[in-house]
Parts: C-alpha cells; sequence; structure tokens
C-alpha cells in the first residue's frame, strides 16, 4: 500500500520529468541537429570543404573549432536566457576578443545567431497568447529601416576595429549597468518580501515547482489590442491598460535597429528597457514585441549585408554560414535549457555577475580607445 | 537508491547551474586564449 501511494505521489514528477525529455527529444534534438546539418552544409557550399580541424572558418582568419563554437552558442544562450536578455550582446565580445574574430564579417556572422535563436521562442510565445500584431508591427517597421541602414554605418564610420570595439564598449557598459540595476532591484524586492512576512513562502514555493511571483506566466490570457484610433494604439492584458504612440515606436525601432544592425545585435538589449522604464510594459507583453523585433531587424540586416550593400556600394560583408549555424544550434540548447530552469536560479545573483562581467568588459573597450591596454582585446 | 541519489544530486545543483556554467566558459575561453597568446 505504501508502495503504491508512494507512486502516487511520485508520478506529477515523473510525468514532469518525462514531458522535459519528450519535449527536448522531439521539439529540440530535431532543430539542433538540423542547424548543425545545415552548418556542414553551409561550410561546404561556401568554402568548399566541411569545417573541420584547423580550417574550419576561413573567414574569420582563425583557428576556432567546431565543438568550441557550439559551446559559445549553449552557454551564452543558456546564461543570458536565464536573466531574460538576449545572447548576442555577450556572444559578441566574446567572438571578438577571445575567440578574435573581430574583422568586419562578425557583425552578420552574429546577425545570424540574433535572427536564428529567437525563432523557437517566437512560436512558444504564440502559443502561450504572448503575441500581438497591432504591438509589434511599428517598431518592427522602424526595425526594417535601422536595419537598412545600419550596414552602411558599420562599412564606413565603424569599419576600423578600434571605433567599432568602442561602440560596442557602451553598448556593453549599457547592458551592464541595466543588469546590474536589475540585480539591485531584485535585492530590495527580495528583501521587502522577507520583512513582510512572504519571503519563506515564496521560496517554498520555488522549491515545490511553482512560478515565482515574479514570472508572470499567464496559460489563459491574451495580449489583446483595445483600440486603434486618434493615431494611438491601446493593448490590454488582464485587467492593464497601455497606449502607445506608433510613431515613437516607430523611430525608436529604427534608431534601435540602426545601432544593433551596425553592431550585428538583435537590439532586444536597448528596447527591453526602453519598454520597460518608459511604457512600464511587464516582460510577459513586451516580448510580444520585441521577439519579433529582433528576427525582422536581423533579418533585413543579413539581407542588406549581403544584397544591398554590394549592390550599392560594391562591397560586400558575407557571414560566416556556418559559424553562425553551429552558434545557433548552442544556442538553441541553451535558451531552452534556460527556460527550464530559469525559476529555480537565483536571478539576483546571476544578473549581479553578469552586469560587472559585461560592465568591466564594455569599460575596457572603451578604454582600450584612448589609452591601448597592455594586453590584446 | 543510487540512481535516486544522483536525481537528488542534479536537482540540487539547478540553482548552481549558471555559474557552474559560467566558470566552465572562463576555463575554455582561458584555454583558447593560451594557444594563440
Amino acid at each position: 500500500m505504501s508502495g503504491a501511494s508512494t507512486r502516487e505521489q511520485e508520478c506529477p514528477t515523473v510525468n514532469a520529468r518525462k514531458a522535459v525529455g519528450q519535449e527536448f527529444l522531439g521539439q529540440q534534438l530535431p532543430l539542433i541537429a538540423c542547424a548543425i546539418v545545415l552548418g556542414y552544409a553551409a561550410g561546404y557550399l561556401q568554402h568548399g570543404f566541411f569545417p573541420r580541424g584547423e580550417q574550419a572558418f576561413p573567414l574569420t582568419g582563425m583557428h576556432v573549432p567546431v565543438w568550441h563554437v557550439i559551446w559559445m552558442g549553449a552557454w551564452t544562450g543558456y546564461t543570458m536566457g536565464v536573466v531574460g536578455e538576449a545572447a548576442g550582446i555577450f556572444a559578441l565580445p566574446y567572438t571578438m576578443s577571445v575567440l578574435q574574430f573581430s574583422n568586419p564579417h562578425v557583425t552578420p556572422t552574429t546577425q545570424l545567431l540574433t535572427f536564428l535563436n529567437p525563432l523557437g521562442a517566437l512560436l512558444g510565445y504564440r502559443r502561450s497568447g504572448q503575441w500581438n500584431l497591432d504591438l509589434a508591427l511599428w517598431v518592427c517597421l522602424g526595425g526594417i529601416v535601422g536595419g537598412l541602414i545600419g550596414p552602411f554605418f558599420r562599412l564606413t564610420v565603424l569599419s576600423d576595429v578600434k571605433p567599432f570595439q568602442f561602440t560596442v564598449g557602451v553598448v556593453l557598459a549599457f547592458a551592464g549597468v541595466h543588469l546590474l540595476t536589475g540585480a539591485l532591484r531584485g535585492f530590495r524586492d527580495h528583501r521587502r518580501r522577507w520583512e513582510r512576512g512572504e519571503g519563506r513562502w515564496e521560496e517554498r514555493k520555488a522549491e515545490a515547482g511553482f512560478v515565482p511571483a515574479q514570472v508572470e506566466v499567464a496559460l489563459s490570457h491574451v495580449i489583446s489590442t483595445i483600440s486603434k484610433d486618434r493615431g494611438q494604439v491601446t493593448i490590454g492584458y488582464q485587467d492593464r491598460r497601455w497606449t502607445l504612440d506608433p510613431k515613437v515606436l516607430f523611430i525608436t525601432g529604427a534608431l534601435v535597429g540602426t545601432l544593433a544592425s551596425a553592431l550585428g545585435v538583435g537590439g532586444g538589449f536597448l528596447l527591453v528597457p526602453i519598454f520597460a522604464s518608459i511604457y512600464r510594459l511587464p516582460m510577459y507583453v513586451l516580448v510580444a514585441a520585441t521577439i519579433p523585433y529582433v528576427i525582422v531587424l536581423s533579418c533585413v540586416g543579413l539581407c542588406t549585408y549581403g544584397i544591398i550593400l554590394p549592390a550599392i556600394t560594391g562591397t560586400a560583408i558575407h557571414p560566416e554560414w556556418a559559424w553562425g549555424l553551429f552558434a545557433s544550434a548552442g544556442g538553441i540548447f541553451g535558451s531552452w535549457a534556460a527556460a527550464k530552469t530559469q525559476r529555480f536560479v537565483p536571478e539576483h545573483y546571476l544578473k549581479l555577475m553578469l552586469g560587472a562581467v559585461t560592465g568591466i568588459a564594455g569599460s575596457l573597450y572603451v578604454i582600450n580607445m584612448f589609452f591601448p591596454l597592455p594586453f590584446r582585446l | 537508491m543510487k540512481k535516486r541519489r544522483l536525481v537528488l544530486f542534479a536537482r540540487a545543483l539547478v540553482p548552481y547551474l549558471p555559474f557552474i556554467v559560467l566558470f566552465a566558459a572562463v576555463l575554455v575561453g582561458a584555454y583558447h586564449i593560451s594557444t594563440y597568446w
């Protein structure tokens, strides 16, 4: 009897583990395998040989084994996914400074990563109702404009390594400050909950596998459009409303997109703080705009680097396709693992660490522009 | 019993996983830098 009741008590946990396993084997593993196979195929089509050993990625000018690129995609996708940031802003400095891939081809290559990584998340968010075309439309249109302009800056103003590194450094410093302020806010909120006596209950809920209060999951609610008149769009989620100006969304998308496509990142590192601080949109709602935006911007950026730029200037900056696909394979796994483990991770400590690392890396890039450092960046 | 202990150990590691992954990334990155430094 006790054995039977133990089995019944364990059933929910066993079923949950089976569901995670089935989800990985049925959904994620085929995507990862597909990306890896496409990576080898792309390497052969682009360079005439399969990426291997010392000759994996000719456009980088460096010797980087395939496993290291997949590992980079996995750990950047995982760590940044846990704190709700995109992997691109972390993958770019690692690629430039550790893997020493810092010529202009790095920009469309990381843009390929930011294009492929969020595709799985987009489908997941659509399934859970985090989808609203009216919220995403104008910022995506701005992203299209930004994706058309940014690559020209990369070819001209940011063509040299130092100005490019300096710009990346400024962006990294901003991302680092954003992570640090998020961490400090989290510590403050946690302390307040403890003082109100809610702390232990939240921790017990987390241990029992319940979603923490700060993670908004509402499977039965959608983000709806309340009205579209007088040049304003009002969206609603549960009992909350937000009114947005399409013109402002467009301009925001264009400016962020210009900078992001010039660097080769997705733009989420700027767009998320803007939506969160100015419009006060919660994370659950703003991903309905930022995820489509990153995909649209990255796609347009890639097309601009590969087709429009050479048509107008005669100079093409092609991505290292195999590199981008291998990194995406790792990123798919990393972001999936982040989604599964995020609620068990002490997010504030991780944000503190990542914010410090990102901020220090950004500061070094900025300093190196004016005072050459004694080591290679 | 051994399997259950392993599962419990793995579950206890989950909150520390990002830090373990970051540490591993630092080690791998340092190794790669040492190959061309």
